[in-house]
């Protein structure tokens, strides 16, 4: 196992990222049918307790038990970052190879759009539109998705741009090929690698993001479970039950990490196969 | 406004707030408006809207430029010390710990920052907030914690890039020149290599303005500091939309403004740069 | 040759790692030169000359290892010595010019400082400011560029690659070196300022008594420089001898290929010759002659070893010399 390796098999980022994103799936998808204990039912006997065997990541303030929080939580941040990479994939992507494959006014504007949203921190657009909208699940995770566009639709238009001037690109166009099916059945594949690469780094950021605004109050809103929500609740607690806040965390660490990890592993392979 | 409000009193505030006018007439008056520096009227507070965010700015603008002042503080020397004593191999680990640092969210280590240090181990304070016209010390002192906490990811994200950067420059041939010339490895090392290793780190400055921005915003709350962000958090809570409008529009500002001094900077640092404008060939 | 060398390089084999397996770039070379020589080593590219001249200057890349011989430099064996002590005799012991100067010359500073750099270690006598820069910008003008002041404020992109080329020689030659390695340094200019360039080291080497061991794969830059030549070929010196000697008579097969190739007035209108094949790459030089699957005087015993012959000052490492 080599750190920077090309083949994917090798590559440890790869490998422990996938490990890591793998894992969390489960526990998220198991989460649907499955808990150790109720989330959400109070039990006043059980009230912060640390953790143990019965309960692996201790109880909150309510008697909750945590682990089962975090599993259902987890459902909001796959949530997240699936709409983020949906909306990103289907739109941004559209958007994004039609700019740079047809040019023109209509590339014009959009790149000026573009770079017009670069200015405001990806955080703050997310906190107007929470405070024109509302917050809540539903604001939240369009809102999440909506500012995600910008980054694949830059992707994918730097990526046509690149390809359309190869000399095979050229050629189709010369004997004739409708330009919707140069888009579709030549451009669209040749994008798969950075494709795959900025969703997975766009996860990691969307998760965090939804973190980040659930922890001031403002994004999901009980009783939608939040690993963000769970943080901000377990500060109050921070001395008495230390692990509270540091079961919350963990997880948003551990799946940004595993994302991050998984995109720059895709990222190695990627390279060496351009390089060919 | 309520759910149980008078129908009759509705309208009258709404006229007062000129809500009954079309959109567009809406827009331009705030247009106009905004170019006379006149950004309404804050809905909650009921005061003018700039007067509040005056308060506020220098709070936040201090602790960004304090952030950014850490990162570079940590970041130079960690990356150069990196670059220079471990082999190449050594990646691995710093590339972990580089990852980690950007996963690990900077308002779960705000509190963790807070558990240790200022509950456990009682060092530091974990509120109360100083202004540096005050009591720089004091500052200093309390604004460690946040901090640390906002510039951990681009701490990360730079000892990454100076390290790969300085292992580069090392490779290329005005080092040999350098070497030729009989100067000792320090010397090429702090008066050749660096300056030529932080160019590509610089084009990264605007990422890290924003992140540290972002970073701000979030961990006000945490350590209770009345800057931007606080303000912003009890204006979406009341939806009150010409101090959010003013607030945000304050944040773009300045985030263009870092831009902008990136980009002077970039071509300061770099003389290929300012002569690449004016090359018409 | 009675007088103590100045360099003697002994036996010296340089190899490159890839991969876990050591490839030779340089067998077994030896020669020595004495105070104020002036040798030529010429060779294709790929054939070590470089490295050589890396070697001796101590400039060599990390992965590249020294697997035997010597360098020894006014009786010191240079590849006995830590990296601080070769530090020592860089500057103004041996220094080096480089084929590159675009890359050779930190994009960031300007000429000036970076000759200033030069002026501060070696020249005392320069001890303030305004006398450093009228050193710097006598020593510009010494190269033959007009109007130094200017130039020294300038940063390397803003100039040509042959004003480049005579700040790296004047940078080269302010520590007043004794043994002066010049790598290819015309290879990448025109023919007039390649001219110009020559000229101008012929002259720097007697006005300072310079020792020079110039590096090209232009015959015709050798002849109009150097005394001796030293013929490379794959990392082997293959002949050795006083250079209007190797010009009239060369005796290996590939220096007379080499002269052979050489367009000359006298040869207009006639095809010049060629050699078949290829220089061996890296990994392919296990024979005892690397020269043998290209020569035309090959025998059987070629494969098996190839004796070095020595007369008078000349050297042939051949079976089968003319």
């Amino acid at each position: 196992m080599s750190k920077h390796s090309p083949t994917w098999w090798k590559n440890s980022n790869f490998l422990v990222g996938g490990s890591i994103v793998c894992l969390l799936l489960l526990l998220m998808l198991t989460s649907f049918f499955w808990t150790p204990y109720s989330p959400t039912a109070p039990s006043a006997a059980a009230k912060l307790q640390a953790p143990s065997f019965i309960h692996l990541l201790g109880t909150d303030h309510l008697g909750r038990d945590v682990f089962s929080r975090i599993m259902v939580a987890s459902q909001t941040a796959f949530l997240v970052g699936i709409s983020s990479v949906g909306a990103g994939c289907l739109l941004g992507v559209s958007l994004g190879l039609t700019c740079g494959y047809y040019g023109g006014w209509f590339d014009l504007v959009t790149v000026r759009l573009l770079d017009a949203f670069k200015a405001i921190p990806s955080l703050l657009l997310a906190l107007m539109m929470i405070a024109v909208f509302g917050s809540g699940m539903k604001v939240t995770v369009m809102a999440i998705a909506l500012l995600a566009i910008p980054l694949y639709a830059r992707m994918a238009r730097s990526s046509a741009i690149q390809l359309k001037n190869l000399e095979y690109m050229q050629w189709t166009k010369l004997i004739g090929i409708s330009r919707r099916r140069i888009l579709f059945v030549h451009l669209l594949p040749n994008i798969r690698s950075p494709l795959l690469i900025t969703a997975s780094l766009g996860f990691a950021s969307s998760v965090l993001t939804e973190a980040g605004l659930s922890y001031l109050g403002l994004g999901v809103q009980p009783p939608d479970p939040s690993w963000g929500k769970m943080l901000s609740e377990a500060q109050d607690y921070l001395f008495n039950a230390p692990w509270l806040a540091l079961s919350a965390g963990l997880a948003i660490t551990l799946l940004v990490l595993g994302f991050n990890l998984l995109g720059d592993g895709l990222r190695d392979i990627s390279d060496y196969r351009r390089k060919d | 406004m309520g759910e149980a409000a008078d129908p009759a009193l509705e309208a009258l505030l709404r006229k007062e707030l000129g809500l009954d006018l079309p959109l567009l007439q809406r827009y331009l008056n705030w247009m106009v408006n905004l170019f006379h520096g006149d950004l309404g009227q804050s809905i909650r507070f009921n005061l003018p809207v700039n007067q509040l965010i005056s308060q506020r700015l220098p709070n936040t603008l201090a602790l960004a430029v304090w952030s950014f002042f850490l990162t570079i503080v940590i970041a130079l020397p960690l990356g150069l010390w990196l670059a220079r004593h471990s082999r190449d191999s050594a990646g691995f680990a710093v590339n972990a710990f580089s990852q980690l640092g950007i996963a690990i969210p900077s308002f779960w280590l705000a509190i963790l920052l807070m558990l240790v240090f200022g509950v456990k181990l009682n060092w530091l304070p974990i509120n109360g907030y100083l202004p540096w016209s005050v009591s720089p010390f004091g500052f200093m002192r309390s604004m460690l914690l946040p901090g640390l906490a906002i510039s951990c990811s681009s701490v990360a994200i730079v000892v990454r890039y100076l390290r790969a950067s300085l292992l580069d420059q090392m490779l290329q041939d005005y080092v040999r020149t350098a070497r030729n010339k009989g100067l000792s490895e320090n010397v090429i090392l702090y008066r050749h290599v660096l300056r030529n290793a932080l160019i590509p780190v610089l084009t990264i400055l605007g990422v890290l303005l924003v992140n540290i921005l972002s970073g701000s915003i979030i961990i006000e709350s945490t350590f209770s500091i009345p800057g931007l962000g606080q303000l912003l958090q009890t204006a979406i809570r009341s939806r009150d939309l010409p101090l959010v409008q003013g607030i945000t529009l304050y944040i773009s500002i300045v985030v263009t403004l870092g831009f902008f001094l990136v980009d002077v900077l970039c071509a300061w640092a770099d003389p290929r740069i300012r002569d690449r404008e004016i090359d018409y060939e | 040759m009675d007088k103590e060398p100045l360099l003697q390089v002994t036996d010296l084999s340089l190899t490159v790692p890839y991969l876990g397996i050591a490839y030779p770039a340089v067998e077994h070379i030896s020669f020595s030169m004495a105070k104020g020589d002036s040798f030529g080593l010429i060779g294709e590219s790929g054939c070590g000359k470089s490295l050589t001249a890396l070697a001796i200057a101590g400039l060599l890349p990390e992965q590249i290892l020294r697997s035997s011989g010597k360098i020894i430099f006014d009786g010191v064996d240079l590849t006995q010595l830590t990296a601080q002590q070769m530090q020592a005799y860089h500057g103004d012991d041996i220094s080096m010019v480089f084929q590159d100067s675009a890359t050779s010359l930190n994009p960031l500073l300007t000429v000036g400082y970076q000759l200033r750099e030069v002026i501060v270690l070696y020249c005392p006598t320069a001890d303030t400011p305004a006398k450093q820069k009228q050193l710097a910008e006598d020593s510009l003008r010494e190269v033959g560029l007009i109007d130094p002041a200017e130039t020294l404020n300038k940063y390397p992109h803003q100039l040509s690659g042959g004003q480049r080329q005579r700040i790296m020689l004047a940078m080269a030659m302010l520590p007043k070196p004794r043994l002066l390695l010049a790598d290819e340094p015309t290879t990448a200019l025109d023919l007039t300022t390649q001219q110009q360039i020559l000229a101008l080291i012929r002259n720097l080497q007697i006005k300072h008594h310079l020792t020079l061991l110039m590096i090209s794969h232009n015959m015709r830059v050798v002849q109009s420089l150097c005394q001796r030549t030293l013929v490379m070929y794959a990392g082997k010196i293959v002949e050795q001898g006083p250079t209007e000697s190797i010009l009239q008579q060369p005796q290996h097969p590939y220096s007379k290929a080499l002269l052979g190739a050489m367009p000359t007035f006298d040869r207009r209108g006639k095809p010049l010759e060629t050699v078949e094949g290829m220089v061996p790459p890296l990994y392919a030089r296990n024979l005892a002659c690397t020269f043998s699957p290209r020569c035309p005087r090959k025998t059987a015993e070629c494969d098996l070893a190839v004796a070095e012959k020595k007369q008078g000052d000349r050297m042939v490492l051949c079976n089968h010399p003319e």
